[in-house]
């Protein structure tokens, strides 16, 4: 095989080995944290969330700097399960103090279901969060495209006022989950409360504002907050057609499916529990959308990379693409268990 | 056989970095956790093709129950297999690494200056001590 032959579905990326500047050393004196330590630490969560290792120094500026910048996180019609994975994601094993620093790399000024603050108390911390300007607003849910229609009311407030009010000063938005990025279950037909994705809200509203979609039902707890951190280190990432960064959303399920090869020479899965399934054959034929969505599950896996969905043996049901809820497939029907429409010769 | 077909990749990969650290190019790093189909029977080729050299060094938790870091050199010098532990002990991930020894191990200069401000005052304790 010549480097010509080499793919770029296959490239494997070698950068430059990291080193840090003193300023970030004498931080790390200043803190009393061990440079080794610190340094293995962020190249273990550099290598989880897929990101270069020669983004390592520009990650430990960020860890280490001084300022926090001000996260506001608001909810709107949601299950909180993106909430959920988002706090999984500091759930490293040890939890020492350089895990507690990675953890501190922003200030969460406003959160409903974390902050001990209810009813006027809250809405005081989120007009004094989000009377300065520049923080970072991440928002998980779909709201109510209009502002009359009754459903999502807080505090008095309908969803579309409260999201205008806060994205005034946000200097970056953050759609987290499919229903925030593209409406997701709350904008399934029949769609009875109008929901809206943050994006055609925004565009209802006239905010222009970056936005970046971290779509999945719900995302990937290392992609919520590796976004964040790759948007401290190095501003704001590439992103596809659809906001999402490259980085995490830049293959398909299928392209690193370790189920693959069955998908191309079989055999592939025909029943739950046959002797294909139990051999680990592709799940295609019943129903898996890997190969038209794009997602980092099969390469970062769940659970600390533990497993992912398909390892378990059940087919990806396309949650990091808009309108999975009412994809059209084979034979026009719809349903999560149903083949996809045409064929796929990855 | 597609294992067969990763491994050489790599390795092709790393002739590349080892032919431009020897004319004086910088370190390079392969994550191994983002090779494209680098399953267990890849890994396992691809380890026994580098082998194993002269030189192993492993980093302790601060309590020293654990290791977090280990970095064995290869059959093929400025070659070093890397691998990252969480607390429980359990592989996180691992990078092939060419370089002449990996820079997580050596002391770094500010740190070398501060090592030499830390210890003048321990020259001094040593001079009372001997002059009394």
């Amino acid at each position: 095989m010549q480097r010509s032959d080499l793919s770029r579905e296959d490239a494997t990326e070698v950068t430059p080995s990291p080193e840090l500047d003193a300023t970030i050393v004498r931080r790390l004196g200043d803190m009393g944290v061990s440079r080794r330590q610190f340094m293995a630490s962020l190249t273990r969560m550099a290598s989880l969330l897929a990101l270069p290792p020669s983004m390592l120094p520009q990650l430990a500026m960020a860890a280490t700097s001084p300022t926090k910048p001000s996260v506001v996180y608001m909810s709107f019609q949601e299950c909180t399960g993106c909430l959920e994975s988002m706090v999984n994601s500091f759930a490293f094993k040890g939890g020492g103090t350089i895990e507690n620093l990675l953890l501190n790399v922003v200030s969460i000024d406003y959160q409903e279901t974390l902050m001990a603050a209810a009813g006027a108390q809250a809405e005081h911390q989120l007009a004094s969060s989000t009377a300065k300007s520049g923080y970072v607003l991440v928002v998980d849910g779909s709201i109510p495209a209009s502002a009359n229609s009754g459903y999502f009311v807080s505090g008095g407030r309908s969803g579309a006022e409260r999201f205008r009010s806060a994205a005034a000063n946000a200097g970056l938005i953050v759609a987290v989950g499919t229903c925030a990025s593209f409406g997701g279950l709350p904008k399934a037909d029949p769609n009875p409360t109008g929901a809206v994705s943050i994006k055609d809200m925004m565009a209802s509203l006239g905010i222009a504002k970056p936005l970046i979609n971290v779509s999945g039902c719900p995302p990937i707890p290392e992609v919520i907050t590796g976004t964040i951190l790759l948007y401290l280190a190095s501003g704001m990432p590439a992103l596809d057609t659809l906001l999402r960064p490259k980085t995490f959303y830049g293959r398909t399920v299928h392209s690193h499916c370790y189920r693959e090869e069955s998908f191309e020479d079989g055999p592939r899965v025909k029943a739950f529990d046959d002797a294909a399934s139990r051999k680990g054959g592709c799940l295609f034929d019943m129903g898996c959308k890997g190969p038209v969505t794009k997602a980092a599950c099969s390469s970062i896996k769940w659970n600390q990379g533990l497993s992912f969905p398909i390892q378990s043996g059940h087919p990806c049901m396309g949650c990091t693409e808009p309108n999975f809820w009412d994809r059209v497939n084979k034979g026009g029907k719809k349903g999560f268990y149903v083949p996809l429409a045409g064929s796929y010769d990855d | 056989m597609r294992e067969e077909k990763v491994v050489r990749h790599v390795l092709l990969q790393v002739e590349a970095a080892l032919d431009q650290l020897g004319k004086g190019g910088s370190p390079s790093t392969i994550d191994l956790r983002q090779v494209p189909g680098l399953e267990a029977k890849a890994y396992q080729l691809l380890k026994s093709r580098l082998g194993s050299g002269e030189v192993s060094a492993s980093i302790a938790t601060s309590d020293g129950v654990a290791e977090t870091v280990r970095a064995a050199e290869t059959a093929f010098s400025g070659v070093w297999w890397i691998t990252h532990h969480n607390g429980a002990g359990d592989t996180v991930t691992e990078q092939i690494e060419i370089c002449p020894f990996p820079a997580i191990f050596a002391a770094h200069p500010e740190e070398i200056r501060d090592s030499a401000v830390r210890l003048g005052p321990l020259c001094n304790q040593n001079a009372e001590v001997e002059a009394s």
